[in-house]
Formats: structure tokens, sequence, C-alpha cells
């Protein structure tokens, strides 16, 4: 099976110093909620993305913790000030602890 | 030496091949093939598959019919000579693929795959009697696939007023239909000097619901590039951008903020394509120049075969009256339906999407399905899928994307769809549309 | 770290002829636990607002009025505050105030950040108020809501 790499949207890889940087990112998952049974009636184990970080080199910029309400192949959008130059890192982990990452470079114009 | 030799008939001209047995010599007037003429003669006892329509559903059909049944006569039925792909076109149109890249030769599948094409236009049925009727002659079928796509319902605008019908689609071609109207829209878009030009969205349901948005992404790009002091006025008859919402308002804001406008609500009421005006329920507006998309319906054909919906009320749907997870008529099983013609599936969501990778899927399922029902197997119920990747950028080159999944409904027996929207523009997913075309096109094209 | 990769949902098809069966693709049903769950909402609401005064002004929630597509509503929270080094947003909550679990998410900043903007999309159970929360550096807790629409639509409607 094919997947998917992470779909990631940064509005200016090269921002000037404290501009307001932009990031959307998008990955498959398919949020099983824990909620729903499976065509034989059994509850599908609950499996949810349930933590996405962004860091700028060493700096944490962003947390974000999903629960079930967050829809499957979970959306988010986020922005910071762009301080300094350096690989924007982003990951993703399930509560199987399977792990996604996806990076960009920022450099300071 | 024998003389006699010489004046025998060649072997070939000796077998009974109907027409082609008259001598080549002394022929008085050439046989012209007229709508009564009996053409393409059963072959024993194989069994006799016509398809009306090889576009996208119609060709997947045949080559697939042709290998899932080894001995079964396939015959195609097509009214344009060569293959111009929808899905694709609005890229054409701004030069980001050539026209070899949309068009194409589509014998060469037939001779490949092994079946009949056939260049004519289909003018009615005998059900009854298990015919298709064309302009080049009756055929016989034992199973009859409709694959035929839309028809341009210019009626519901103007009733049978065909001076404005014929102005419209000459003037303002909505190019939905491959292939003439094509090359009328690229012309259009190349030529374009400035002001208003409009594009009335046909109401849902439509072929290929996203595509009208991603061509007014790339007419905008064209226009951006090129500094033309012109706008694009989006008349859209439903209340917001759907689907894939998110990620076109997004590139409507961000990369055409001063040439696309997007107005919701705006089902047409009246056109008069003479003086350039439209009213909808969103207001009066005038244009410079435009792309009229009327209303779609089921192409004529399934009009022809009296094989229509009928709404509560007694109205036309403007559908097929097809089995939601069969595919075949539900007044005649012997007829098969494939791809933008199809009617609703499920009061959850309505129709499949009408694209050319819905199209692909429900002509093998059908091919599947007849071969089952051909062999005497149990008859499986399939399901297809959706895909589409619309560009709204070409520099750089950024996609967005939209899936859909089905499933059937425990509970309710009903099919049920799962939309996933792909809002985040990237150049990656431009990199799949391409993978996905090539694949797609592999399926049919035999290329 | 795991290099393992996240199973899709979805069946991929490609090029291949064998379409799988609808039987073995029936669609999950709905437990009765997707009731609504006000003494969870009662309680992550009063978690997080502790002993402060909830403010109704500085953070904005966008979320659309009428949602076509309710397995994935977008939702957009803002600060609209001055924020400087000193005054920075903590975190933010999203809560849809009639599904099963209420506390869709949260959203945390740092003093790096330098911003306090996020969007995500959610899914409602039914026709509901969203409710935003925010917690700023001194203390003060901001909130907004928006009541939302649910109506079932798609390509083909």
């Amino acid at each position: 099976m094919s997947v998917k790499p992470p779909r990631v949207w940064v509005s200016n890889a090269r921002p000037a110093r404290g501009e307001i940087v932009r990031v959307r990112a998008q990955i498959e998952h398919i949020m099983e909620s824990g909620l729903r049974v499976d065509g034989e009636g059994k509850p599908r184990p609950r499996n949810i993305v349930r933590r996405f970080e962004a860091r700028l080199g060493a700096n944490l910029v962003f947390v974000w913790e999903p629960g079930i309400s967050i829809a499957q192949n979970p959306y988010i959008e986020f922005t910071f000030a762009a301080r300094e130059s350096g690989e924007l890192l982003m990951q993703w982990v399930d509560e199987k602890e399977v792990t996604l990452e996806a990076r960009k470079t920022l450099t300071l114009a | 030496m024998n003389r006699r030799n010489f004046l025998m008939t060649p072997p070939a001209l000796a077998l009974g091949l109907g027409m082609a047995a008259t001598p080549l010599v002394s022929q008085a007037a050439p046989a012209i093939l007229t709508p009564a003429s009996r053409i393409l003669p059963r072959d024993g006892a194989r069994p006799r598959i016509v398809i009306c329509g090889g576009g996208w559903g119609g060709m997947t059909a045949a080559r697939y019919l042709r290998e899932l049944i080894p001995n079964a006569d396939v015959v195609l039925l097509e009214r344009n000579p060569t293959f111009w792909s929808g899905p694709m076109s609005n890229k054409w149109l701004i030069d980001v693929v050539s026209t070899d890249f949309v068009h194409h030769d589509a014998q060469r599948p037939a001779n490949v795959y092994g079946y009949t094409r056939l260049i004519t236009e289909v003018v009615g049925f005998e059900r009854d009697k298990k015919q298709v009727r064309t302009a080049h002659g009756l055929i016989d079928y034992d199973f009859l696939i409709l694959s035929g796509g839309i028809r341009n319902a210019y009626d519901v605008w103007f009733g049978n007023d065909q001076k404005a019908i014929d102005y419209t689609r000459n003037h303002f071609p909505s190019a939905y239909i491959p292939n003439a109207e094509m090359l009328a829209l690229k012309q259009k878009v190349q030529n374009f000097k400035g002001g208003t030009l409009v594009m009335t969205l046909p109401p849902p349901p439509h072929r290929c619901p996203p595509s009208p948005y991603e061509r007014a992404c790339l007419i905008a790009w064209h226009i951006k590039k090129n500094k033309i002091p012109g706008k694009i006025l989006i008349l859209d008859p439903k209340p917001k951008v759907a689907p894939i919402s998110m990620g076109y308002q997004t590139a409507f804001r961000e990369l055409y903020p001063d040439i696309i406008t997007h107005v919701p609500n705006a089902r047409v009421q009246e056109v008069d394509p003479f003086n350039k005006r439209i009213k909808t329920l969103a207001g009066e507006f005038k244009f410079d120049d435009a792309i009229l998309m009327p209303p779609h319906q089921a192409a004529e054909m399934v009009w022809q075969a009296g094989l229509i919906g009928t709404t509560p009320d007694g109205k036309p749907t403007g559908w097929a009256d097809m089995h939601p997870r069969l595919y075949h008529a539900r007044s005649d099983d012997s007829v098969y339906f494939v791809g933008d013609l199809m009617g609703a599936i499920s009061d959850q969501f309505g129709h499949y999407p009408k694209s050319g990778h819905v199209a692909n899927y429900i002509g093998k399922i059908v091919a599947q399905n007849i071969a089952e029902r051909i062999s005497g197997k149990e008859v499986v119920a399939r399901l297809p899928d959706n895909l589409c990747y619309m560009m709204v950028n070409a520099d750089p080159r950024e996609a967005i994307s939209v899936k859909f999944e089905y499933e059937v409904d425990a509970a309710s027996g009903k099919v049920h769809q799962t939309q996933i929207d792909v809002d985040v523009r990237t150049e990656d997913l431009v990199k799949e549309d391409f993978v996905w075309i090539k694949e797609k096109f592999s399926d049919f094209l035999a290329i | 770290m795991k290099r393992r990769h996240f199973v899709a949902g979805g069946v991929a098809l490609g090029t291949a002829l064998v379409v799988p069966a609808v039987r073995a693709q029936s669609k999950a049903a709905v437990l009765p636990q997707l009731a609504p769950n006000p003494a969870e909402f009662k309680k992550a609401m009063a978690d997080f607002v502790g002993r402060a005064k909830p403010l109704e002004t500085g953070l904005k929630l966008e979320v659309p009025v009428l949602a076509d597509n309710p397995s994935a509503v977008p939702v957009h929270v803002s600060v609209t505050l001055p924020l400087s080094d000193q005054l920075y947003c903590k975190e933010i909550i999203v809560l849809a105030e009639q599904n099963p679990s209420p506390l869709a998410c949260r959203f945390q900043f740092t003093p790096f950040t330098g911003s306090a903007e996020a969007a995500a999309r959610l899914r409602l159970s039914q026709t509901q108020a969203v409710h935003a929360l925010a917690r700023m550096s001194d203390g003060r807790v901001l909130v907004a809501r928006q009541n939302v629409t649910v109506a079932a639509s798609g390509c083909g409607m």
C-alpha cells in the first residue's frame, strides 16, 4: 500500500526576522474514535493521533493534542514569528506510538 | 498453362463476408449504410456486448469485458474519431500539458484489447428486440452498456429557443463535453484581453464537481501572469464552494484576490447571451466574455432508451434509473450504466462524483458483473472510490485533492460516503496527479 | 525514533482489475455512546476556567454556521489581544458541546511562538455549539462560542 507523505505548506521559507509564518499540515490517519463497531458488531479499537508538535531548531513552537472529535486525516494550521533560521521539524504520534514527521528549512531573509 | 487459373476469383472474395463478397470490379454504386441497414451480424454463439460511448468508462468496460470473457464480441460505438480527456484539460488550457497529453488515438486500444470500435451516432434503441439504432444501421446485443456521459441541458435556461441555445453554444461554450469546444475555450482564454469573464457553474449533480473551480484558478493564473486587466466572476448555485471548500477558498483569497470573485447562491434565472446579461438569484450581472455552463443531465441515449428516472412527483430526474449497487436499469437488467449518466446512489450523498476516476472504476465493475452473469456465477455487488487532484497554482505548481470512500451501512444496507479533502496545496500533489493519470490512461488507452 | 508508517484509511486500488467485494467492507455501525456527555463538557469547561473569570473578548472563534460535511468542520481560533514576550497565550482548547467526547483538542504555545492562532477540523455528531477557551500567561481566560448547523451533502448532491 502506498503511504502518503504529510502535506505541508509554509507561507514563506525565506521570511524576514519577526515575520509571522503560517504552516498548514495534513496527514492521512483513520483517527479511529473507539466508538464505532465493525461489520461483526465488535468495537473498532481506538487509535487517534494524540500529539503533534513543531520545533524550530531547539525551540518548541507549537503543540496540538487532538481528541476523538478531531476529523479523520487531521489538518492542522498554526502560525509563529520567525526569530531565527533553522529546520522546522513537525512530528505526529498516534496512540500506538507510530510516528510520522516532516521537515522544512527556514532561512531568514 | 491453364488459362482458367488467371480468371479465378481470389479466395478471400469467395468467402461469405457479407458486403465484402461483392467483386471489386464492375461495382455500379457503393453500398451506402443507412439507419435501416443491419450491420455487424452476429458471429455464432459469442455473447455480444454493445457499449454506447467510448470515454473513460466505456473504453475501460470494453477492455475488461474482452479480458474477462474470452469469447465475448465487444462492440464500442463512439461519435468522436479520437479520444479527448476531460481530466487534465484545465491544465492544457494554460499549457501545463500539451495537446498530445489529452488527445489520443482511440482505435489503438480497440486493436490492442481486441474489441470492435465503430464511429457512429446512436439514434435510438429497440430494447424489446435487443437492438441499438445507429446512423449506420441496427446492431444486435445481448448486453448493452450506456456510457455516453452528459448532455448540456440548455433547455432548462432557454426552453425551445434554439437560436439562443445555438448562440450560447457557439459564443460562450461550456467545454465540458470533449472535444470541439475545448479548442474554442482555449482560444478564448489565450485571446482574453480583459474585462469581466463570467463562469456559470452547473447546479449539482454535475460532471466533475471540483473542476470549474480549478478552471477558474488556472485561468486566473493566466490573467495574473500576463497582467491582463481581467476579472473572473464565478456564479455558483451552491451556498458555498464545495467540495474542498477550504482549499479552494484559500487559493482564491491568497493567490487571486483581485481576480476571482465567488458569488454563492447564484442560481441562473435568465440568460441573455446576445446582450451579455445574466440574471441569478444573487443579482444581475453583465459580462464581457463568459463560459456559460448550463445544467447537466444524462446523455441523450438514456432518454432515447426510455430509462430516465422519475421523481416522486412524476418529473424526470434527468439521470439513469438504475439499481444503485448493480448498475443495471431497474426495468431492464440487460442494460448497464457506466459513468456520468448514472443515477443517484444513496439519499446520504446523492450521486457518485461524475468523474473519470469513477467511470473507469464502474467500467471495471460492470465488466465483472456481466462476466459473472454470462458464466452463471453469483453476481457480486462492488463499490467504487474516487480520487481527484485539482491544480490551483501553476507557479509553483500546487494542487489540492479530494478522495471519496464508500462502504455499505450495516444497518440500512445503503451506500455510505466518506469525503477526504486535502486542502493543503502542495507540489507533491501535482506529482501524484501525473502518476494517477498515467496509471489511468494505461488502463484503457493502452499507452 | 520508530519509522513505521501510519496505515491510511482507504483501500488502495491501482490498475488492478480485482475490485473488493462489498461484503467485506460493510460500514461500522454507531454505538449508543455516541450520545452527548454534558457532565464531561461541564467538567472540561470548569477544569480549564478554574477560579478565573472568563472574558468574552480577545479570542476569535471561526466555525461555519452551516457545516455541509459534518465529518470535517473547519474551526479556527486566534487571540486578538496584542502579544509580547511578557504576555503570551499558553493554551487554547476547543469544545464541541454535544459530542460524546466534548474536549475536541488542545493547542499549546510558548513564549517563542510569538502568535496564538491555530485551525483544525472537527467531526460533529449533531447541530450544536462549539466553544473555544484561551489561557493567557497572566492568568486571564478568554472564551468564545459559535452555533453550527450540521447538514450532510457532497459531490453528488
